[in-house]
């Protein structure tokens, strides 16, 4: 992954986190992946059954080892971690459903008592973000920004749209680097915001300003540009995707593990924990 | 929606990305969405209906979802949108009861709207049917609303900032001017201005065209030049129909374009008789990749599948793109792209093709190519017109001339030379005292692979200037980045009046170092060109008073007396700054513009308000990257008498340009780099700089694709579309 370097510590990874690979992953096309991602996410909200979770989560990790991906995801586990940490606190203080464990202060009869239902909840509930996470990750960084778009025109979102998050994505990097750019030149001049968020937002004025109306201004001839070559009926030469075995193979897949869960969640007394 | 409309949001939708990415640094923040003071911002400038609306918060959500580790991302598409549609319910209501506040207003209510509408769908879907007690639900909740709230305040002071500036940019656009005419327009006539006059601003007529009669016919190839501010921007837009499509303004006269009125086309139309290439190239460059970029031109010619490839090769082959045909736009440099919108351009092989200033950023070799490229489409029977500053080199290419000043045509005929006789500026002797700056033996290595320096050394001595030239990425930028701290070598030194500066921050160097980058854009934010000079004056000020309370810091006497007289010392200083502002806007000639807003400047003044800054902070070293860039001859020579100036009062001077003749007019010595290392360093006396211009002469620039010195236009695949 790139990392823009600027001095004085401001570091930036690029928003665009597509990784370039081999790996299996990368040949599906992106429309498979979207299915993946989405069938992942409504099969980790379907159901709250720990083991359940637990399998899905496994499946998603070894899809992501197999296409080489495993290294890249794990960039998520400090976010993922520190989410389900905070579920874990919330839930245990709060929820007192189940047998009572163990107290977290262990004085006389005890306070803050910790229940075998609050821990399995705050497992599930980490485990279904866990999933999301990285079944959309895994999505991002295998999928060029180009082929996004494209799905956004297989999918028929009106051309109009389509155009706006094909102009979104093409100047996300482009205003990254225009943005550290700026920001030298501020820098040039002794301007020292200092850090953190009191830093960032002092920046708005001398960085962000000249970002944006610099940007605006591109806006016109960006327009022109757009009128002049014929971009607003390009889409109709844009639907075009191909469909592999591979891509058939992930689709019927996921296809398969909805059709368990929701027939699991649908029958619960045929199932035990 | 206009597609300027389109891109508009589409760029600001790039911004709310990146905004809600840099505050994810904030544990938490995944649901405080900044991407909301974005598109509140897109429908505040924009205001569409509510279909479209709704169709920007979609988009908004998309990316929302995709780029930012949504923890649900299906609720982001839920969110956004009635965020959106909040946004615009508001600022409709609201917008003309309190003109300056209503961006806040709009933005306060609208953020909570998205943002609880977010977490109460999260909470929906993923947690409560899973069995979450009252209190559960609660304890989830309650630490999410100060995040809401706090990005709230955040959104509505982004909003507040950018929006009225924004709007003030906003250049009014009408769809088409229908007009009537007397007479049908002359079908032979591939361009032709009757009486045409134009001005942008209809309710403070300044015509930047007056009354110009023209006739352009096919196969001609014209050169169109003059200072900056003659029009020539406007007259190609005008020449292209655009001026009468989408802007709105007065327009007086007839525009005939390929045997058509201008307004009889469509707006979809017009594009297929005349193509143009603007001069900014990077916001021309729409997809994410190069090739992209160049097929979906001719893919939306309606070409048989094997046609278009044969086509995309032949415009690589012309414009040298196909190495860098899978690279993304933001990796390519300021020529390459340059290169791709000209590509662009051609492949839609209109009857008229119109570039405005679209080489200033290519090397020689490159320059060269495009107009053998040009001419030979010009034999080949197309009408060229091309706005450019390097009036000598094409004077072999062209067949004609047109000059405008004013808005007006003072010559039209056969290309000519510029006459302009360069000024010789009186210096003093350099003295050579002890260097102000020493670069001992400095390597750069970018990430794990490129060296961008590789062993340069250097001295600058005060009184003196020195000229750094050399092609793209030579690492002329890289390199006086190290001067005041920006980037650290990799191994070697720099040492500023002796003290080694590697552990000294930026602000303290900018003490003694002044640095102007070569866009004046990248600098220029406030309103006013006083305030835009206090600026600096302002950061030095902060970090010297740093300093003193750095060392007092503990003493805690600070008595009601000491506050008093450091009162007293601040007014002075506010009275200080103001003058040496005043002073240095007068030295460049902008003491009558002082309260005007730097975006309404000329560029060749934008620079000079970027000098102004410079020399009012009065450091000893001065760096300039490119200070001339953008600017015709009469202007450069100007911001050299304003440089030679600063070189007399014996400030040490270091310039990067690409001009010989500039660097041969200014410096005192010229330093050329390749590759990372300097190749050369002369002295410059009179007589050596006739060995300068000789090298950069476009005579003896030397084409790689051979195929192109004989290009021979009966060859050519590319033929006229439509047929004149």
């Amino acid at each position: 992954m790139r990392i823009l370097k600027s001095p004085e510590g401001f570091k930036m990874d690029d928003i665009m986190q597509y990784v370039p690979g081999n790996g299996f992953f990368h040949k599906l096309n992106a429309m498979t992946k979207l299915i993946f991602a989405v069938g992942m996410l409504f099969a980790a909200v379907l159901t709250s059954n720990l083991s359940l979770l637990a399998a899905i989560v496994l499946f998603v990790a070894a899809l992501a080892v197999l296409s080489g991906l495993g290294k890249a995801l794990l960039k998520q586990l400090p976010l993922l971690l520190f989410l389900s940490l905070l579920l874990m606190l919330l839930t245990v203080l709060t929820m007192k459903t189940g047998n009572v464990l163990f107290y977290l202060i262990p004085i006389g009869s005890g306070y803050i008592s910790v229940t075998d239902g609050a821990i399995l909840f705050a497992a599930a509930m980490s485990l279904r973000f866990v999933v999301l996470i990285s079944s959309f990750q895994m999505l991002i960084i295998s999928t060029k920004p180009g082929e996004l778009v494209n799905t956004l025109y297989v999918l028929r979102v009106p051309n109009d749209y389509a155009l706006m998050f094909l102009i979104a994505v093409r100047f996300i990097p482009t205003l990254q680097r225009e943005g550290v750019r700026i920001n030298e030149a501020q820098l040039s001049r002794g301007y020292h915001p200092g850090g953190g968020v009191i830093g960032k937002v002092k920046q708005i004025g001398p960085v962000m300003l000249p970002l944006m109306l610099n940007s605006l201004s591109k806006a016109d001839t960006l327009g022109l540009t757009i009128d002049m070559r014929g971009y607003r009926k390009a889409a109709e030469n844009k639907r075009k995707i191909k469909y592999t075995g591979l891509d058939f193979i992930i689709i019927i897949t996921v296809i398969i593990i909805l059709g368990i869960i929701a027939f699991l969640s649908l029958n619960p007394t045929s199932f035990i924990v | 929606m206009k597609s300027r409309d389109i891109a508009l949001v589409g760029i600001l939708l790039a911004a709310g990305a990146i905004a809600r990415y840099i505050s994810l640094f904030i544990p938490g923040a995944i649901v405080a969405n900044l991407t909301i003071a974005f598109y509140c911002l897109a429908i505040i400038l924009v205001v569409p209906k509510y279909k479209e609306a709704l169709g920007i918060g979609v988009v908004a959500g998309i990316i929302c979802a995709v780029f930012s580790h949504s923890v649900f991302p299906l609720g982001n598409l839920i969110s956004e949108p009635i965020g959106a549609i909040v946004c615009l319910f508001v600022y409709k209501a609201i917008r003309n009861k309190t003109k300056k506040l209503s961006p806040t207003i709009t933005t306060s209510i609208a953020t909570p709207a998205s943002g609880f509408s977010f977490i109460a769908i999260t909470f929906l879907v993923m947690i409560a049917p899973s069995g979450a007690t009252i209190e559960t639900m609660i304890a989830f909740i309650a630490p999410l609303i100060p995040i809401v709230l706090g990005a709230t305040v955040v959104n509505a002071i982004i909003v507040q900032i950018i929006a009225l500036p924004a709007s003030a940019l906003m250049q009014k656009t009408i769809p088409i001017q229908k007009r009537t005419h007397e007479t049908p327009a002359n079908e032979e006539s591939v361009i032709e201005l009757k009486n045409v006059s134009y001005a942008y601003d209809s309710d403070n007529p300044e015509f930047v065209l007056k009354d110009l009669n023209l006739k352009i016919g096919r196969g001609e190839f014209v050169i169109v030049t003059g200072s900056s501010g003659a029009g020539k921007t406007t007259f190609c837009k005008t020449v292209t129909g655009i001026t009468l499509h989408s802007y709105g303004g007065i327009l007086k006269g007839e525009i005939t374009i390929a045997g058509k009125y201008a307004d009889k086309y469509k707006e979809d139309e017009l594009g297929e008789a005349a193509g143009m290439v603007f001069d900014d190239a990077d916001a021309q460059l729409i997809f994410t990749t190069v090739e992209e970029e160049i097929r979906t031109g001719l893919e939306t010619r309606k070409l048989k599948e094997f046609e278009i490839e044969e086509k995309l090769e032949e415009l690589y082959r012309l414009t040298n793109t196909k190495v860098i045909k899978d690279q993304a736009p933001h990796t390519l440099s300021g020529g390459q792209k340059q290169r791709v919108a000209f590509a662009a351009a051609l492949s839609k092989e209109t009857p008229i093709l119109v570039l405005d200033e679209a080489t200033s950023e290519l090397d020689k070799e490159s320059r060269k190519q495009i107009y053998i490229v040009l001419k030979s489409l010009s034999e080949a029977g197309r009408t060229v017109v091309l706005v450019e500053h390097m009036i000598d080199e094409t004077v072999e290419y062209a067949t004609r001339q047109i000059r405008l000043e004013k808005g007006e045509i003072v010559y039209d005929g056969i290309p000519m030379k510029e006459t302009l006789v360069v000024p010789t500026f009186s210096k003093k002797p350099a003295l050579k005292t002890k260097p102000a700056a020493v670069v001992k033996n400095i390597v750069h290595v970018y990430g794990n692979q490129l060296k961008a320096l590789d062993g340069v050394s250097m001295e600058l001595y005060a009184g003196e200037i020195t000229a750094i030239v050399g092609e793209n990425g030579s690492g002329k930028t890289t390199l006086i980045k190290h001067l005041n701290g920006l980037l650290k070598p990799t191994t070697g030194t720099v040492e500023i009046f002796d003290q080694n500066i590697e552990k000294m921050k930026i602000a303290e160097i900018s003490k003694n170092v002044g640095l102007v980058f070569q866009n004046p854009d990248t600098m220029l934010f406030e309103n006013t060109c006083l305030k835009e000079v206090l600026f600096g004056l302002k950061n030095i000020r902060n970090e010297n008073e740093k300093k003193k309370t750095g060392r007092n810091g503990n003493k805690k006497n600070a008595n009601r007396r000491d506050e008093n007289k450091r009162d007293e010392n601040k007014r002075d200083e506010n009275k200080e700054n103001e003058e040496a502002a005043l002073t240095a806007l007068k030295e460049v000639g902008l003491s009558d513009k002082m309260d005007m807003n730097p975006r309404h400047l000329s560029r060749g003044e934008r620079q000079r308000l970027a000098l102004a800054c410079v020399i009012a902070m009065n450091q000893p070293i001065l760096i300039l990257d490119e200070p001339t860039t953008g600017l015709d001859l009469k202007e450069s020579i100007e911001i050299m008498e304003q440089i030679i100036k600063l070189r007399n009062e014996g400030k040490s001077v270091l310039m990067i340009t690409h001009s010989p003749k500039i660097a041969e007019m200014a410096a005192d010595c010229v330093i050329e780099m390749a590759f990372g290392k300097i190749t050369s360093v002369k002295e410059i006396t009179n007589a050596g700089a006739e060995d300068m211009i000789k090298k950069t002469d476009i005579r003896n620039a030397d084409i790689k694709n051979t195929d192109l010195k004989s290009a021979n236009p009966k060859n050519a695949n590319f033929e006229i579309a439509g047929g004149i």
